[in-house]
């Protein structure tokens, strides 16, 4: 890993150990946390360096202090006394400071040309759990933990394959994040890989603290409502979408990947619809996108109808629809605002709070907002249904972003809808099509296998297909081969 | 395979792309126009004009083989020069401009007839103007995708039409050829008019990434489930409507759907007006292109239609609120679609002709 401190003005490792410890000293700051311990070796004095609050001082007893107090007298190099792992050999004040703030310890001694850099970081191991937001029903129910080490080992132990290929990079000025790009060297498209190489080559900003700093600079359109990458917590669903060629991105300190480049539907996928059976899973995927569409379009149907179209109900429904109407003071689209925005207050509140508190908020939102502003006159029955309907389907998205940003697409459409009724909502889906039919993630179709039409890819993603039919992997990340061949060939002997 | 950098369709598309820009506003008279020509023949004038397009393409085919890479607007600098070159294509730009703006005009017309009376005309054409915009900026692949996908539309569109099938009397398409021959004539070339948005194959086809066969396959293939699409439409308001109810009709397909109720929607034709306006918009946006790409050939150092986008729809937007009323529009629209015969029918030939005369051809680069 190449270190991005050192600069042009770095000092050389001299031959007195104090010296150098000065000279980190001064790099750091006189950083109260950087600790030192002096030590003999083969008669030569010298000094351990380490920054106490990273470090684990277990290991430093026992991989450099104790080795080399045994070794004292021996002939011998420190490379072969050392018994650590990571060992290295550094002649740059900098990369030395580097190292330090990678968890590493120094040691330097009198009359050597430079300093030995061994790794004694501290591992703090979060438990894997599933993650709160992507739940399946059945299948892993382990989660990435915040440490990327450890992300990138559960993706390893997924994938016992040579062709797994990670990548390190170090973003961020002052943090120095960590990240790692992974992919399939066999199947990832080489073009895409290096598209995705040259956007983070070029990111350069002060601070990175989450995956969502990053997908802002590595996506095409940042003011689409569309997510353009898709983050998971799950390494079975990293797992998946590695071997569909495509790639994914890691960093220190977040249990978030992101996954690039996706379609569209990716979103409304889910790891339970291949735990469960064909026909299951092909119906709860239909039944998500069903879901979406009510979710964007209901409230706006609702409003041009009452609007506009009231003639489009056949009579039996006319009667009630209207009774519910009278008394009401508002024209139909205040209702919606009014309940629209109650209902994102309920979720906005909901979501930051302890999941009792926030059950309260739902019991008081839900039914005591809802009833009470029937009773009262303010809102009518119908407009009730119909947002509560709209809310839920908007949560039925397996994804977070997705779902949100369907709640945001349902106001445009809305208000188009009070002002031009069907022509409204006509022209308000043509602008939305249009857009994913332009948006591109990474250089490939997002809106695949729709637009471009590709009627092999839909039978992958829009139902679910038996796995064993499922013979090539999904064309729209541009893999480079196959997925599987004939995986039920005992039926044909 | 490979990530596209280049802006290419697949003959797929190219054949979606002509079915949207030939199947647009005029779809709900068609069976109308034809009908006072042809009366109940009109089923045949529509299958004898698909035959003549079924020419024509042949022709561009020809003409267009000759120029692989080359759109009509080089096709007409390389062959004429380029100051007549410059002239005619200056016409064409005109006349793809007219055709962008009586669509529009027709549009708002019907939408003010049918479904928002009291809406204003200009707010209507702006706001389907500036969805055009926004499709046709931008590489041609998009805009491809996007009329592949609102192509599943018109499978809807022949369902709610397929539902009247048990309300028809088939009696009433006999006797056929009763009125002799000149009235079916005359119907094909109302049918004819009906129909144009096939001269799209002019400015789309250096497009297409296939062969030159490929592209005439495609738009072969578009030609034929457009003119099965037509005649079966006209087919049934004939059997739907009979002779005497027919001449009451100016739009017999939205009055057709408008006497069906189902359990859930009474109205049916408000969801099939709602389908139409896509196909309305489909086609605008083709001439909007068409237009657009012709302004750029004057500019050979730009490589992008997307900046005169702009101004040819604010063009059209400006003449296509000129004629008021249904019989102004009716009118601009009739002499909007008699140019056709200038643009369509005659400079292309004569075009062939030109270059066959002259052994033009583009140099095949080696």
């Amino acid at each position: 890993m190449k270190n991005h401190r050192s600069n042009k003005n770095s000092k050389p490792v001299t031959m007195n150990a104090d010296e150098n410890l000065r000279g980190i000293q001064s790099i750091l700051h006189e950083t109260s946390d950087l600790k030192t311990r002096t030590i003999t070796y083969q008669k030569s004095s010298g000094v351990i360096i380490y920054l106490e609050s990273i470090v684990d001082t277990e290991k430093i007893q026992q991989s450099v202090i104790e080795p080399l107090n045994k070794a004292m007298d021996e002939e011998g190099t420190v490379e072969n006394v050392i018994t650590n792992t990571e060992l290295s050999y550094i002649e740059e004040l900098h990369e030395g400071v580097g190292k330090l703030l990678n968890g590493s310890c120094l040691l330097s001694l009198d009359g050597m040309s430079g300093m030995y850099a061994v790794n004694v970081t501290n591992q703090l191991p979060r438990t894997p759990e599933e993650p709160s937001n992507e739940k399946v029903v059945r299948g892993s129910h382990e989660g990435f933990v915040d440490s990327l080490t450890q992300n990138l080992g559960m993706i390893r132990k997924r994938l016992e394959n040579e062709n797994l290929v990670i990548k390190r990079y170090v973003i961020g000025k002052s943090t120095n994040t960590k990240m790692a790009v992974v992919y399939m060297e066999n199947l990832v498209n080489k073009e895409v890989l290096s598209e995705i190489f040259r956007r983070i080559e070029s990111i350069s900003v002060d601070m990175e603290f989450s995956p969502g700093y990053l997908e802002e600079f590595l996506e095409n359109k940042t003011f689409s409502p569309f997510p353009q990458m898709l983050p998971t917590e799950r390494p079975d669903r990293t797992m998946a979408h590695l071997l569909d060629g495509r790639v994914t991105v890691l960093s220190e300190g977040s249990a978030t990947a992101l996954i690039l480049p996706v379609t569209f539907l990716s979103f409304f996928q889910s790891p339970d619809d291949f735990n469960s059976r064909v026909l299951a899973g092909s119906f709860f995927r239909l039944l998500r996108m069903v879901s979406f569409l009510v979710a964007m379009t209901l409230p706006a149907f609702y409003i041009a109808i009452i609007g506009f179209h009231f003639e489009i109900l056949p009579n039996e429904l006319i009667l009630p629809v209207k009774a519910s109407l009278e008394g009401i003071p508002f024209p139909p689209i205040i209702e919606a605002f009014v309940m629209v925005f109650t209902i994102e207050l309920i979720r906005e509140a909901g979501v930051r709070l302890p999941t009792p508190i926030g059950q309260t908020i739902g019991i008081v939102g839900g039914l005591v907002i809802g009833d009470a502003v029937v009773s009262a006159g303010f809102i009518s029955n119908v407009m009730v249904i119909v947002i509560a309907v709209t809310a839920v389907a908007s949560f039925t998205v397996p994804t977070y972003e997705m779902g949100a940003s369907i709640r945001i697409l349902t106001f445009p459409l809305m208000i188009a809808a009070s002002l031009l009724g069907f022509l409204g909502i006509v022209m308000g889906l043509m602008v939305i099509l249009l857009h994913l039919c332009k948006l591109e993630s990474v250089g490939t179709p997002y809106f695949a296998p729709f637009a471009p039409m590709n009627l092999s890819g839909l039978k992958d993603a829009v139902i679910r297909f038996p796995l064993w039919k499922m013979e090539s992997r999904a064309k729209d990340a541009l893999p480079q081969s196959k997925r599987q061949r004939n995986s039920r060939g005992w039926k044909n002997k | 395979m490979k990530l596209k950098k280049e802006d290419t369709i697949t003959s797929f598309q190219f054949i979606f792309l002509i079915i949207q820009a030939q199947v647009g506003v005029g779809i709900l008279s068609m069976p109308f126009n034809i009908y006072t020509a042809a009366g109940h023949d009109s089923w045949i004038s529509v299958l004898i004009s698909g035959c003549i397009i079924q020419v024509l393409l042949i022709l561009f085919w020809i003409l267009m083989k000759r120029f692989p890479s080359m759109t009509l607007y080089e096709v007409l600098d390389n062959t004429t020069g380029s100051f007549i070159g410059g002239g005619i294509k200056g016409l064409y730009i005109i006349y793809f401009t007219l055709v962008g703006s009586s669509i529009l005009s027709l549009f708002a017309e019907i939408i003010n007839l049918w479904i928002l009376p009291l809406t204003p005309r200009w707010l209507l054409i702006v706001l389907m103007s500036g969805i055009g915009i926004y499709a046709v900026r931008g590489p041609v692949k998009f805009l491809a995708r996007f009329y592949v996908f609102v192509s599943l539309l018109l499978i809807v569109f022949v369902l709610l039409v397929v539902y009247s099938f048990w309300e028809v009397d088939y009696l009433n398409i006999f006797p056929i050829g009763e009125k002799g021959v000149m009235p079916v004539l005359k119907g094909t070339e109302k049918a004819l008019f009906s129909m144009i948005g096939f001269e799209m194959y002019l400015i789309m086809a250096p497009y297409v990434q296939s062969t030159a066969i490929k592209k005439l396959k495609s738009a072969s293939i578009s030609n034929v489930v457009v003119t099965i699409f037509y005649s079966f439409l006209t087919l049934i308001c004939i059997l739907f409507f009979g002779i005497k109810e027919f001449s009451l009709v100016p739009e017999p397909l939205l009055y057709m759907i408008k006497s069906f109720s189902f359990k859930v929607l009474e109205r049916i034709d408000l969801l099939f007006l709602s389908v139409w306006i896509v196909s309305v918009g489909t086609s605008y946006m083709a001439y909007l292109f068409a237009a657009s790409r012709g302004l750029m050939s004057f500019f050979p150092k730009n490589k992008d239609h997307s900046p005169y986008v702009f101004y040819v729809a604010i063009v059209s937007v400006l003449i296509s609120l000129m004629p008021e009323g249904v019989y102004k529009v009716g009118q601009f629209s009739t002499f909007v679609t008699h140019l056709s015969y200038i643009f369509v029918l005659g400079l292309p030939v004569l075009l062939l002709l030109l270059s066959l005369l002259t052994h033009r051809k583009e140099k095949q680069q080696s």
